[in-house]
């Protein structure tokens, strides 16, 4: 068997005294989509920042595509990621924004306009391609950054909620390009609140909360040992609210209006204290 | 219940398609509704302001610049109130007044319909503001929040003057009808003003000819406005139109704003008839406010040819990036220079804060033109202001400039070498050439020799060069990655600063050690300001300054390399 496209083992970031990431063990093999699943907050965009080397771990090592995160040179060929905020530039077309990531990565324009055109048709992009992106909707510029992250043919591609503001054509041509991917070689670590794409797609899912992974294993696994059935019927979003807690205590008052920390995970100390006292651990699936 | 007593009243499907919004029919705001509006508006903007360091820092600037003008004013008014009281006369009371309160309105009335022109004139949430209330009370609103925020601008310049009337002359109920004058002016400019700039927003919107010039001619106006301001040619200007700012309606405002300071001989008449002009321009302003706003909110926008629906596009058309493929330049470099040069030409106000330092230079240039000399150091102040530009436009703030991209730079193969190269070719590439031919040619004008010339020509690339190199270094150190909303739906992210003040003084620092190397009579004039202004005043030879010029250009020079080095490293190692 050969080796796993993303390993992580006793991964922690810590901001000050704030625990974001606590000792995060991953094993993902390579060609296969393992699906990201928890909170806001809960530690998923600094995870994923570790992973590509875009913030240092505190404590622990993790290896992508073979490479140690802490390798930013040798490890940018490999990996494409995807922020949940589009990384584009207003005053730049859409294709024009292509090709300045192309040459960030080296690839020769020629080379670059062809993949470029072909990347734009399949997202039904082409005819607004020479436009500003300025005149974009949230869409169309998280369909420009998906293309951007997977320009340059990465052998590991991490996505930040890829699916969130597309309309369902899209969303369904963002989740056919990632079973694309993964049934290739490539590997595809995938964020996201939409539980049925998790679903769809991943081989493994993984919970995390309040900086800790706690569940994981086949998206049927889950959900066949799912505590909260109460109807027969299971799917991810039970074992989501099974594994996940809602006792943090809410910025403004109310626990339903935690903003879309998409950027901002950091829980602090005494939530990622509670969560390792056990409250989750009950729930984790060792499978 | 409202806040204001009434039952709110609910949109009413009309059967028209269209739900029919309260007040819709009617012309006349409801007081209740503009009140609150502008509160609100009132309010948003006075955080929005408070909340941009930036313009802040421009608040305070422009306070001063106010505090100034209101002394001059509070003098001038002493003057005039200590001649009244010895039965004389001054120009502030013989005519200067009458001209003064003119100037006074129609600045107010230009600077509301550019409030009304700008993104001030649009409403935020207009789908639901305009769903909900009718268009009168959303004007109303309007125009109230513009008529309290230009209030302070012309009490700071009314008032100390005729504080100044009042005290000279002993007369305090002058202040009364400075009081008057000032609310008149206020709401009747805005009456008149607000409704000419959403009657020019609309015409704009409709037409695709002026959608596309309308930064250009913004940026026209805007330069003129500060060439005149700052060349000393306001004055000129305001004697020109002078007869018109005397004539009737508008001439009356002096009467009224003096009608209440005995023995200036201001017609209570004129006072009388100030106060019913000002009325129905008020009632007239406010009602065309309406169909103005309407025909500026409720419109589709034209939009530019070049924007159009074009069938399947094309790879870009891409000059400079062919020009640099031509060269060894590697392809991250090349991507991060013609993105930054694409960017900084479709989006010029970021190069509001480069070009600052020109508004010193218009002076400068007045001189050159009516004295037909140019002064020795003319050719360097456009060197330093060439590298400034260079190094504050484009590389003082290399990884906060990335805005939501820098994940995406971070996480990609360019090394930090790449990337800093890419930036001072961004900024080095249309700059130095510029810099070099606007300096020899200035240099020419003075009729400096070849050899200065020559040297002035090759300092000029060579500081621009290096100004971007430095500008670099220091803006990695201290990047800056908080927006400034620069109004208009426009943002930038303009570099922090302490980047700005540490590469301001190194650059001034190195230029001059440039100009005092190269230049003889700056040998000769530093020499001569140090010997005047050290203590114990010792005679400081013009060699010694050559010396210590040379010392701190290879300081400059030393620093370059470090800089590069420095900024390299700081992208290569960055980690959000």
């Amino acid at each position: 068997m050969s080796d796993p496209a993303i390993v992580a083992e006793g991964l922690t970031k810590r901001y000050g005294k704030k625990r974001a990431v606590s000792d995060l063990c991953l094993s993902i093999p390579r060609g296969s989509v393992y699906g990201f699943l928890g909170p806001n907050g809960a530690g998923k965009t600094t995870t994923m920042r570790m992973l590509t080397t875009l913030t240092a771990p505190t404590a622990g090592r993790a290896e992508v595509a073979g490479v140690a995160v802490t390798n930013r040179p040798a490890l940018t060929e490999r990996v494409g990621y995807l922020p949940a905020d589009p990384p584009v530039f207003d005053e730049l077309t859409g294709w024009e924004q292509l090709r300045h990531v192309a040459r960030l990565h080296g690839i020769p324009d020629d080379a670059a306009d062809e993949r470029i055109e072909r990347l734009l048709d399949r997202f039904d992009l082409l005819a607004d391609a020479d436009r500003h992106i300025e005149s974009y909707s949230t869409g169309m510029c998280k369909k420009v950054g998906v293309v951007g992250a997977i320009l340059h043919e990465p052998a590991v591609v991490l996505l930040d909620e890829p699916t969130s503001g597309l309309d369902p054509r899209a969303a369904r041509t963002v989740r056919d390009m990632v079973a694309e991917l993964a049934s290739g070689e490539t590997t595809v670590f995938l964020s996201t609140h939409v539980l049925p794409v998790a679903d769809e797609l991943a081989d493994t899912v993984g919970v995390i909360d309040d900086g800790r992974l706690v569940a994981e294993g086949t998206p049927d696994e889950l959900k066949a040992r799912s505590v909260d059935d109460v109807d027969g019927e299971t799917d991810l979003e039970s074992v989501f609210m099974d594994v996940t807690t809602d006792d943090r205590p809410p910025a403004n008052g109310r626990a339903s209006d935690r903003p879309d920390g998409s950027g901002d995970d950091r829980p602090d100390e005494s939530e990622a204290e509670h969560a390792s006292e056990g409250t989750h651990d009950r729930a984790r699936i060792d499978s | 219940m409202t806040e204001h007593g009434s039952t709110p009243e609910r949109p009413v499907d009309s059967g028209l398609g269209r739900p029919s919004v309260p007040g819709e029919g009617r012309t006349r705001p409801d007081v209740g509704t503009a009140l609150e509006l502008a509160r609100v508006d009132v309010r948003r903007g006075v955080r929005w302001a408070l909340a941009q360091d930036f313009w802040v820092l421009y608040g305070l600037v422009a306070a001063a610049g106010f505090a100034f003008m209101g002394w001059v004013a509070f003098d001038l008014g002493r003057t005039a109130g200590e001649a009244l009281a010895a039965d004389e006369s001054t120009w502030l009371l013989s005519t200067g007044a009458w001209t003064v309160w003119g100037v006074l309105w129609l600045f107010a009335v230009g600077l509301l319909a550019v409030d009304a022109l700008g993104s001030n004139g649009d409403l935020d949430a207009d789908g639901y503001y305009l769903s909900v209330l009718s268009v009168p009370d959303v004007v109303g609103g309007k125009l109230l929040a513009s008529a309290v925020k230009f209030t302070p601008f012309l009490l700071a310049l009314a008032v100390p003057g005729h504080v100044g009337i009042a005290l000279g002359a002993g007369q305090p109920l002058a202040l009364v009808g400075c009081g008057v004058a000032t609310v008149l002016t206020v709401v009747s400019a805005t009456a008149v003003g607000y409704p000419l700039g959403l009657a020019l927003k609309g015409l704009v919107r409709r037409s695709a000819t002026l959608t596309r010039l309308k930064p250009l001619l913004g940026g026209a106006v805007g330069v003129t406005y500060l060439v005149v301001m700052f060349s000393g040619e306001f004055t000129t200007v305001v004697a020109r139109i002078e007869p018109a700012l005397r004539t009737p309606p508008l001439g009356w405002l002096g009467d009224l704003a003096l009608a209440t300071t005995g023995g200036v001989g201001a017609s209570p008449t004129n006072a009388a008839g100030a106060l019913v002009a000002g009325g129905v321009a008020v009632v007239t302003g406010t009602a065309l406010a309406t169909p103005a706003a309407r025909y500026a909110w409720e419109t589709d926008r034209a939009r530019p040819a070049a924007d159009g629906e074009a069938d399947d596009a094309t790879p870009p058309a891409d000059p400079v990036g062919r020009l640099l493929g031509a060269t060894p330049v590697s392809q991250p470099t090349r991507g991060v220079a013609v993105t930054t040069l694409r960017r900084v030409a479709r989006s010029p106000l970021q190069l509001l804060f480069a070009a600052v330092p020109l508004l010193a230079a218009i002076p400068l240039g007045e001189q050159v033109l009516t004295t037909g000399t140019v002064p020795w150091y003319a050719p360097w102040l456009v060197v330093w202001y060439g590298a400034w530009a260079a190094g504050a436009a484009v590389p003082l703030n290399p990884l906060g400039a990335q805005g939501a991209t820098l994940p995406a730079l971070l996480s990609s193969p360019a090394s930090g070498g790449q990337v800093v190269r890419g930036h001072v070719l961004a900024a080095a590439l249309p700059v130095a050439p510029l810099t070099a031919a606007a300096a020899v040619g200035v240099g020419v004008l003075g009729g400096q020799s070849a050899m200065q010339l020559a040297a002035v020509g090759a300092a000029a690339v060579a500081v621009v060069v290096a100004a971007s190199v430095l500008a670099a270094g220091i803006g990695s150190t201290v990047p800056r990655f908080e927006t400034l909303d620069l109004g208009n739906a426009r943002e930038a992210v303009p570099p922090s600063k302490v980047a700005f003040g540490v590469f301001g003084t190194a650059l001034s620092l190195s230029v001059v050690a440039v100009a005092v190397v190269a230049d003889e009579l700056a040998r000769d004039l530093v020499a001569a300001l140090l010997t005047r202004s050290l203590p114990s005043n010792p005679t400081v030879n013009p060699d010694a300054v050559a010396t210590v010029g040379w010392v701190g250009l290879a300081l400059a020079a030393l620093s370059v390399p470090l800089a590069y080095r420095t900024a390299a490293t700081r992208i290569d190692d960055y980690r959000l």
